[in-house]
């Protein structure tokens, strides 16, 4: 356990530092010049000229080499300080804590969503093979991973905000404002988890241990109990944790359609303004969290599925 | 059971987490009825708590006030200066402040908190800059008196800026930067959760009238969609800026109101007058000429009468001229052009005496979405004159950068002339002698310079209004910058809403006027 942890912090520096230094180096490469975005996001595009391009260049020290700029950020990042935001003055981290609360709130329930309806569906789908349930939740589920986010959520404002109005269309502050956004997240994701669900159920239930364990005289729940759920749970959680980078993909658009103030829309923001530390700064903080996510998922399965212990210490995982 | 132990532990560890972050992603909302509250929806972020960056919309929620106020004319009326008054030749204005102002917190309006206030608006890139201030100083608790380094007749119309405005001194830290929102508007700040929303609830001690509605919450969401399905699902809402798409929807939305107004704001192209063809006002003239205005403001951008004949708005009707010649056809601009010593090739390019053909690139930006469409139908309308444009969409950065480093040949781009009111102090950026990034580049007419320089100092309204017309005349016709498009400011919401203005200045919101239909 303590080995599976040590190893995955030590892949989580490598990938701040890797994630970073990508970020840092490609925003430099960004169209236009940055003493001027850096002065339209401050000032206003109104106000920006190259008088106050040059104030925020000295300022900054834009004219610094990018080498020289690297170099201070490494030194940063290792006294874990992220600096601070060129647009607003503000440190980073303080900047990217609400983001970060809006950001994990809305992917957690929208994981949750998912994983329930995924996994219910998928049950039921499964109890009855080709089942007239069966073939609608492959109908459904087709349609919902052909729609877009984007075009779900509208059909979700369209209905549920404009139609019913029992919800708001965008906004946040309140419970119910995640409400949308989520099962706009959810309901793509849950597309395939039910797919993937049925799948794994039938097999486990197919499987000759399984079978073995009805034959021994275990009820079907004591079997499901005990031989069903830990075999499918493994597969399952494992395919949930890969999903969250469909969720971070998504929540930039969502967060955006929502008027939702966490990192995804953040980081467009950031991006549009050349603000390169809050770049790197919400780029190292979802990758972490990303990494997190997947060493829990680890964590999980091992304790569910000792099997797993063996490949584990031979670095297979 | 010992197996899903691990497991269990795990999820109970995301979920407090999820917990955690969930309830610090809620906020406390003020108690409101739905009677009693707008809830503003626009596309601008609140950046921070500086005024420069945000102040505008401090200003337009009413929370904040500057010494001089306008009406939605442009006209000037007292704010939290009651009177103001120049010297002989207006290098000294003497400021009288309101009395029995207060500010959020309690503590009174002074010439010293004034002072403080446009001291540190001075320090940073604000148009303040732009004003020539020498001087400020307190004569007594109500009295200032600003000391210019050159004679600025239009300097009450700088104080009516968004960075001007006025803060109790508590608002600053010892370094200068705003810590608090104190200022001394009808309404006082609740909460603000930057970059996206604030709320705010009506301050019961404010000098003047006191709004109607008690809450006002605003929200910025950058999508115009986004925007627009807000509008239609909350009926307490006031939605600004849509784009051409969501103002077609609404013909068939019966439940919501539109109004629009044009505002200080003109689609504008300026080009480098050193460079060949550029130079010759003939070319210009041809390149104005060909722009069917009409269609792009009215078929493209649904802007009724938005067709820029001169660059000022009609908002400035004292600088407005009537444009004395009929826009030509395509094929009487192709006779002029060579009339004037152009060829036309076999493949209909425009070529000069010497066979140079007239082939140039055109800078814009998406920033504004409708920048990029306008540049590629101008590319078309002018291909019938046979010159060849190669449209480059980049950010607006490359405007500046390109004229400080003189690659610049054209760009297209939205200016505001309304920044100060007047617009006097933006026109002489524009076309100063050296240049401007967002205006003339290597364009300089004596006579318009004499005449910026006599309406700094002109005090009679008859002259002055005959040198803006002199002005504008000059402008029209040399044509450093060719206007395309008038901007409009638009707003959506419920019927029930009654009282909705749109300032044409994009200054305020007018919450204060607001209220509901019994």
């Amino acid at each position: 356990m303590v080995s599976l942890i040590l190893k995955r912090l030590g892949q989580i520096a490598l990938m701040l530092w890797a994630i970073g230094t990508l970020t840092f180096f490609l925003t430099r490469q960004l169209t236009g010049d940055i003493a001027y975005r850096i002065a339209g996001s401050r000032y206003g595009y109104d106000n920006t000229d190259s008088i106050a391009a040059e104030i925020v260049r000295t300022e900054l020290g834009l004219t610094q080499s990018s080498w020289l700029h690297y170099f201070h950020w490494l030194g940063d990042l290792m006294q874990f300080n992220l600096g601070r935001s060129l647009v607003s003055g503000q440190w980073v981290w303080q900047e990217l804590q609400p983001q970060l609360s809006h950001t994990l709130s809305l992917t957690l329930i929208a994981l949750a969503l998912a994983f329930v309806l995924g996994t219910v569906l998928g049950l039921i789908s499964a109890y009855n093979p080709n089942g007239i349930i069966d073939r609608l939740c492959l109908l459904l589920s087709s349609l919902l991973r052909a729609l877009p986010t984007f075009i779900i959520a509208t059909l979700l404002i369209g209905f549920f905000a404009i139609e019913l109005r029992w919800l708001p269309a965008g906004g946040y502050g309140q419970w119910y404002h995640y409400i949308l956004p989520a099962f706009s997240l959810a309901l793509g994701l849950s597309a395939v988890s039910m797919r993937v669900s049925r799948q794994i159920i039938l097999n486990v239930m197919h499987a000759d241990y399984y079978q073995f364990a009805r034959l021994k005289g275990l009820t079907p729940w004591q079997t499901f109990f005990r031989h069903g759920i830990p075999n499918i749970a493994v597969p399952l959680i494992t395919y949930h944790s890969v999903q969250l980078v469909y969720l971070i993909e998504g929540v930039v658009i969502v967060e955006s359609l929502f008027a939702l103030p966490g990192s995804g829309h953040a980081l467009v923001h950031a991006i549009i303004a050349r603000d390169i530390p809050m770049i790197q700064g919400t780029a190292l903080v979802m990758g972490s969290i990303f990494t997190a996510f997947g060493l829990l998922a680890d964590l999980a399965n091992r304790s569910i599925d000792p099997r797993i212990q063996p490949q584990l210490q031979q670095g297979t995982m | 059971m010992r197996k899903y132990l691990y497991a269990t532990l795990l999820l109970g560890l995301i979920a407090i987490i999820g917990q955690y972050f969930f309830l610090s992603s809620t906020i406390p909302t003020p108690p409101t009825t739905k009677a009693s509250t707008v809830n503003v929806i626009a596309p601008w972020e609140i950046n921070s708590l500086d005024l420069n960056q945000s102040g505008v919309i401090f200003q337009r929620m009413n929370l904040v006030e500057t010494l001089v106020e306008a009406n939605e004319k442009g006209e000037l009326i007292p704010s939290l200066a009651l009177t103001w008054q120049p010297n002989h030749n207006a290098t000294e204005w003497h400021f009288t402040l309101r009395p029995n102002v207060l500010f959020h917190n309690g503590q009174p309006l002074t010439a010293q908190t004034v002072i403080n206030s446009l001291t540190f608006a001075n320090h940073k890139p604000s148009i303040l800059q732009k004003a020539f201030i020498n001087e400020m100083k307190a004569t007594s608790e109500l009295d200032i008196v600003i000391t210019l380094n050159e004679s600025l007749t239009t300097f009450p119309t700088f104080l009516t800026h968004y960075s001007t405005a006025i803060l109790a001194t508590q608002a600053y830290d010892k370094a200068g930067n705003i810590t608090e929102i104190i200022g001394t508007g009808a309404f006082k700040l609740l909460n603000i959760d930057i970059p996206q929303k604030l709320n705010v609830s009506r301050f019961e001690q404010y000098w003047g009238t006191l709004p109607m509605l008690e809450y006002a919450n605003y929200l910025a969401s950058s999508r115009s969609e986004t925007r627009m399905l807000m509008a239609q699902s909350d009926p307490n809402s006031l939605v600004f800026n849509l784009d051409s798409a969501s103002i077609e929807r609404l013909k068939n939305i019966p439940q919501l109101t539109l109004k629009s107004a044009s505002i200080a704001r003109t689609i504008q192209l300026k080009m480098d007058t050193a460079k060949p063809f550029f130079r010759d006002l003939t070319i210009r003239q041809a390149l104005s000429d060909a722009i069917d205005r009409k269609s792009i403001a009215e078929g493209v951008l649904k802007i009724e009468g938005g067709s820029a004949d001169q660059i000022l708005p009609p908002l400035f009707n004292e600088w407005r001229i009537t444009p004395q010649r009929a826009t030509p056809t395509i094929a009487e601009i192709r006779e002029n052009l060579i009339a004037s010593g152009y060829r036309y090739t076999t493949n209909g390019q425009l070529i000069d005496s010497q066979g140079k053909p007239f082939q140039f690139t055109l800078r814009t930006f998406s920033d504004r979405p409708e920048l990029p469409v306008i540049a590629t139908i101008l590319q078309a309308q002018w291909k019938q004159l046979g010159i060849e444009v190669n449209v480059a969409i980049g950010n607006f950065s490359d405007i500046p950068s390109s004229h400080q480093n003189g690659t610049l040949e054209m760009a297209l781009y939205a200016f505001n002339y309304g920044k100060t009111l007047d617009p006097f102090s933006t026109l002489t950026q524009v076309f100063s002698l050296e240049g401007n990034d967002w205006g003339v580049m290597n364009w300089q007419n004596a006579t318009l310079q004499s005449a910026f320089n006599a309406l700094q100092w002109e005090q009679d309204p008859i002259r002055a209004t005959t040198l803006k017309q002199q002005i504008s005349q000059i402008i029209h016709t040399e044509l450093p910058i060719i206007p395309v498009v008038y901007y409009q400011q638009n707003a959506v919401f419920h019927p029930h809403l009654q009282n909705v203005v749109i300032d044409p200045f994009e200054r305020r919101f007018y919450l204060e006027r607001l209220h509901y239909a019994e």
